[in-house]
């Protein structure tokens, strides 16, 4: 592959022989074993994924939180230090240029986590509004790296390697380890309880090493990272929401905070012409759903699918899809290959086990 | 016989009296990743150069076999119906009987191993 960038498990997962595939520009893997192994690995034990494609920021001084604040819909001027939120980046027609998690230090300090695929428009649209700001953007996605450590013996294997206190979901903290800082929080994109470490990639490879071969850790690729996050019902930007859909209809009303006094989009924000719905497949048929396969019923089109798999969690075919405004229906049909297969309608999600104990 | 792969990555071997049987490759298998279904055809049936003879579905993907000349479906793998995930290339996953000893085999585009992997190098 040509003039792909190398995430900081490069090396590694050549070694490995790891599948890998160019996701927006990037070398990654999407599976080392088997994306269901790897899949079933993080639902029960642990797993560990390179997320260094991501894009990080640094947005720091003395309009850091002001700046922040106007730009994304969730509220950081009431958020604790050392507690992050998932947010929102939305364009002035309400639309989602991406989806963010930003970490507060203090309002003077804030690191901002964006989609790998999203990192020019996120620049350009920083670039754009930070002109009437007292605010310094540093990008570090080159810098510092990001892993993340997901399952329930997360906490206890990471405790074992690092001494971390048990951490309240999405809450954060910063600790030296041989000498580096590295950034822990308890964040993820799989619907289990687990951690993302952010520091230099030298350190966090010594580390994904160390969980390697001293605690039975398994890498773990994006093919089960979109698995995971599928049955999590967390929506993938290009798949379930994008520039033309708005949080209203994507389901992410509240991550808008509307008594905020002002931000980009929050006038439009709350327009739809669609609903973002879970699509249940019964057990045991063939049936894997797809993007972009429209969703009918009687032959009428009410929608479509933006994101859909075979679930081994409920052993079944699920969907996220977007279901047009007007159709109260409590089932809705799909057909594929002359076949027609009923889904049921749920909430948006399927499975979420990141309670705090 | 031996394996003859296509360029689409299946293989078909020879088991007599103008039955073959096919299934995917090391590449193609690795390619769809873990296979969840597998859909198969009406047996029995006579299909056409191209059409699909079983449907393999995948956590990443889909994958068909395609039917090399005119052929009557025999019958899928039905331990590979029941146990998808043991589908590599060394598992059938469709047995045909050509309609035409003639339009068989000898007429199909096809590679031996040798020349399949040089061919994969070139992906």
């Amino acid at each position: 592959m040509k003039n792909l960038a190398h995430p900081i498990s490069y090396s590694f997962n050549l070694n490995q022989g790891a599948r890998t595939a160019d996701f927006h520009g990037w070398e990654m893997p999407t599976f080392y074993s088997s994306i269901i192994e790897e899949h079933r690995v993080v639902r029960n034990h642990f797993g560990i994924f390179d997320v260094s494609h991501m894009g990080r920021w640094w947005v720091v001084g003395q309009s850091a939180q002001e700046f922040l604040d106007y730009l994304t819909t969730n509220d950081l001027t009431n958020l604790k230090n050392f507690k992050a939120v998932y947010t929102l980046l939305l364009n002035e027609e309400g639309g989602i240029i991406d989806d963010l998690i930003i970490y507060k230090f203090n309002p003077e300090k804030f690191l901002v986590v964006n989609n790998a695929g999203n990192h020019k428009a996120v620049t350009d649209w920083f670039l754009h509004h930070k002109q009437n700001y007292q605010v310094d953007l540093h990008d570090i996605s080159s810098s510092i790296g990001q892993i993340a450590v997901q399952g329930p013996q997360a906490q206890t294997i990471l405790d074992q390697l690092l001494g971390i206190d048990k951490l309240k979901y999405f809450s954060f903290t910063e600790i030296i380890y041989a000498g580096e800082n590295i950034i822990i929080s308890a964040t993820g994109y799989t619907g289990e309880k687990g951690y993302e470490l952010y520091a230099k990639s030298e350190v966090l490879m010594y580390i994904w090493n160390k969980l390697i071969s001293n605690h039975n850790g398994l890498p773990c690729g994006l093919g089960a990272r979109d698995l995971l996050r599928l049955e999590a019902g967390y929506c993938l930007h290009g798949n379930d929401i994008s520039p033309l859909t708005t949080p209203f209809e994507a389901g992410l009303d509240w991550v808008c905070k509307l008594n905020k006094t002002n931000f980009i989009g929050k006038s439009k924000c709350q327009n739809k012409t669609k609903n973002l719905v879970g699509l249940l497949f019964e057990g045991k048929t063939k049936i894997i759903p797809r993007s972009h396969m429209p969703i009918l019923l009687k032959d009428q089109k009410l929608g479509e699918i933006t994101s859909g798999n075979f679930s081994p969690y409920l052993e079944r075919g699920i969907a996220l899809a977007y279901l047009d405004l007007g159709f109260d229906v409590d089932f809705v049909e799909l057909k594929i290959r002359d076949n027609t297969y009923v889904a049921q309608i749920t909430a948006p999600w399927f499975y979420r086990n990141i309670k705090n104990d | 016989m031996p394996k003859e792969f296509f360029k689409t990555h299946e293989w078909i071997s020879s088991i007599g009296n103008n039955r073959y049987q096919m299934g995917i490759s090391k590449y193609a298998s690795d390619q769809l990743g873990d296979i969840v279904f597998i859909e198969e055809q009406d047996a029995n049936k006579i299909y056409e150069p191209g059409s699909s003879l079983a449907i393999l579905e995948s956590v990443k993907a889909v994958g068909d076999i395609y039917s090399p000349f005119k052929a009557k479906l025999i019958q899928t793998n039905q331990d590979l119906i029941s146990n998808p995930e043991e589908l590599n290339e060394n598992t059938w996953v469709v047995e045909i009987e050509a309609t035409d000893a003639k339009n068989s085999i000898e007429n199909a585009d096809t590679m031996d191993k040798d020349a399949y992997l040089e061919y994969l190098e070139t992906l």
